[in-house]
């Protein structure tokens, strides 16, 4: 029997990844042997239909460092982060892809920032190696463009391969919100955080698990969990609107009375209407865009404000 | 033992006038007499003032700190601040001296003589410019018309709170938090001081031109639902608009005065009835979600002052 609470919890989502499980255990393990005196590796088994089931049951048997989870079906890989984090017992916790595309020795340099001090430490991608290079230049314009409209820096190229404090743990549990986005909320609740860059590897088999809709739909989360910018774009072009239509009639008016401008009779003025009723629409739509964001904010029960430490201790 | 008094000092990197707000807070509260705390709330600095915070609660019992793992804003630095306080009433003051500290004695008097929120009223801003001045006119004013309740005018966050109102807010679970209007939302028996507001004292001012902007939104949609009916209000409007045009256009061509170009008329009667009819029907999705907001706000329903008999 391991002691009831190791340094680290290894957290590893896990979804038809039967080619790869042996060969991610046979490396993880003298890299955690190399950073921490004792650890705990979770298996989160996301309703896999391959022999990965098996796979990691039989490991976990063996060896009384591992443990296992099995959802009902596959819920995805957030789910899978987030069932992990709440199973882990560890002082702090490493999130890490089975694929080996993250590099298990990576963790002893992860663990060695903590242990400086930073409670969230995120490993980031220098290049992305056989990724292609429309996918390369998505993921560069997407992570930009996440830094600019939302309100939370997310540290750009970095994916859910990191370590995290308890404190932070704790916190990320305690968050009840549905669709989750780690990496955004593992930059919302702030406290000491930290990078090591590392050059992302190639999958060792099996096929990537995010396609490229799932990495729509995971894109999407990213936006849409922490920014409010998508609702407010009703609010502005009804605004550009309807100045349009205002001074377009302003136009067509002197146009008509210095004789200037002439079109089909009847075309300005339905053409000044059609787009003051359009822009107006659209700043009534961006005032209901407000309130629901606001309706999102209050349902997502997130904390008003995350207290890291206080004089008293 | 419990303090009579918490004060409440948000803090954004404020290292200039910590070392002066520190003195300035002690000339004013040791010669009360009363027991107080000061509650600093540390709203993810990035210079000096953590360590400055963390030097002078160790050196003074009556000084505490909460440190934020990040910055999340002035009025949640204000909300963690009236969680932790434990004062029978409590002040909530800016770092930035521009709220005077002695204000504070002339707060406890009244609060004293029986008002449950003493609130300090800016006479004038003498560090604006005309334009600022004029803007914080018109906002305060159009803000007291658009909510149903009375947002004291040109009154900031500087105020004093009894205990019940402090539990009260506390109990307030709501995230956009604007707490000026909060603290009007909930009555009692409120009064007011007046007072010029001096510029700052050093440093910058926290609250940019968008963060104000977004203070002010804040302000009007957490307590008014207005802007949602702007959609009715139009609605209604422009639907009336082309039934009128259109009755005035079936005249005209009833009469032979007509001479727009043909198909004109009905077009426009069209585009206008249907466009008028589009924004109602958005006003009431709009009234819908002004009621779901209310809902998921969770702010009691009522709030009992006092109670007699029970």
């Amino acid at each position: 029997m391991e002691s009831a609470n190791p340094v680290l919890s290894l957290v590893v989502p896990v979804f038809n990844e039967e080619l790869v499980i042996d060969q991610f255990r046979a490396r993880v393990l003298p890299a955690l042997e190399a950073a921490v005196e004792s650890f705990e590796v979770i298996f989160v088994n996301d309703g896999s239909s391959d022999r990965s089931a098996e796979m990691i049951d039989a490991i976990a048997a063996a060896d009384p460092r591992f443990r296992t989870a099995h959802f009902s079906r596959n819920f995805g890989h957030q789910a899978a982060v987030t069932a992990g984090l709440r199973l882990a017992r560890g002082q702090c916790a490493v999130i890490i892809d089975a694929d080996l595309q993250d590099p298990p020795e990576l963790i002893s340099s992860l663990v060695a920032r903590w242990r400086e001090g930073f409670d969230v430490v995120y490993a980031k991608r220098r290049a992305r190696a056989g990724d292609g290079r429309i996918k390369r230049a998505t993921a560069f314009l997407f992570y930009r463009t996440l830094a600019k409209v939302t309100e939370t820096e997310i540290p750009v190229d970095s994916g859910d391969f990191c370590l995290l404090d308890r404190k932070v743990i704790d916190v990320l549990n305690s968050m009840p919100e549905r669709n989750r986005y780690l990496r955004g909320l593992r930059a919302w609740v702030g406290f000491r955080q930290s990078a090591v860059e590392f050059d992302r590897q190639e999958r060792y088999a099996g096929e990537t698990k995010y396609p490229f809709r799932k990495m729509i739909k995971l894109a999407l989360d990213g936006v849409f969990s922490l920014s409010k910018a998508p609702l407010r774009v009703a609010m502005y072009l009804g605004f550009i609107s309807s100045m349009a239509s205002f001074l377009l009639g302003v136009f067509f008016v002197i146009g008509k009375l210095t004789g200037v401008v002439t079109t089909v009779r009847g075309w300005a003025s339905t053409i000044v209407v059609v787009l003051f009723l359009g822009g107006v629409q659209l700043i009534c739509i961006g005032a209901i865009g407000e309130f629901i964001g606001r309706i999102y904010d209050e349902v997502k029960q997130r904390p008003l404000y995350i207290i890291a430490r206080t004089s008293d201790n | 033992m419990t303090e009579t008094l918490s004060v409440v000092v948000p803090i954004f990197n404020e290292q200039a006038v910590i070392e002066p707000l520190h003195s300035r807070l002690l000339q004013v509260l040791v010669p009360t007499g009363e027991v107080f705390e000061v509650i600093f709330v540390n709203d993810g600095s990035t210079d000096h003032s953590p360590e400055m915070l963390d030097s002078i609660c160790n050196t003074d019992s009556r000084f505490k700190a909460l440190h934020f793992s990040r910055n999340f804003g002035h009025q949640a630095a204000v909300t963690a601040g009236l969680r932790a306080a434990s004062g029978q009433c409590a002040v909530v003051i800016d770092a930035d001296l521009q709220d005077p500290p002695e204000l504070i004695i002339e707060m406890l008097k009244k609060w004293r003589e029986g008002y449950e929120v003493v609130y300090a009223q800016k006479r004038r801003r003498k560090d604006h410019n005309p334009l600022l001045r004029a803007a914080y006119y018109v906002y305060y004013r159009t803000l007291r018309k658009l909510t149903d309740i009375e947002v004291p005018l040109d009154s900031g966050d500087f105020c004093l709170m009894d205990r019940k109102v402090v539990d009260l807010l506390n109990a307030m679970p709501e995230r956009n938090r604007y707490v000026r209007g909060l603290r009007a939302w909930l009555g009692f028996n409120q009064t007011a001081i007046v007072f010029d507001r001096p510029a700052r004292f050093a440093g910058e001012t926290k609250y940019s031109f968008a963060r104000l902007i977004g203070l002010a939104t804040d302000g009007i949609l957490s307590l008014s639902k207005a802007p949602l009916r702007l959609a009715t209000y139009t609605g209604f409007i422009v639907s009336g608009a082309s039934f009128l045009l259109g009755v005035f256009f079936a005249i005209q061509q009833i009469t032979g005065t007509a001479h727009a170009a043909r198909g004109w008329a009905s077009t426009i009667v069209v585009v206008l009835f249907l466009g008028g009819v589009q924004l109602i029907c958005i006003g009431v999705i709009g009234e819908f979600i002004g009621r779901i907001y209310d809902e998921v706000k969770q702010r009691p329903l009522y709030v009992i002052s006092r109670t007699k008999g029970f």
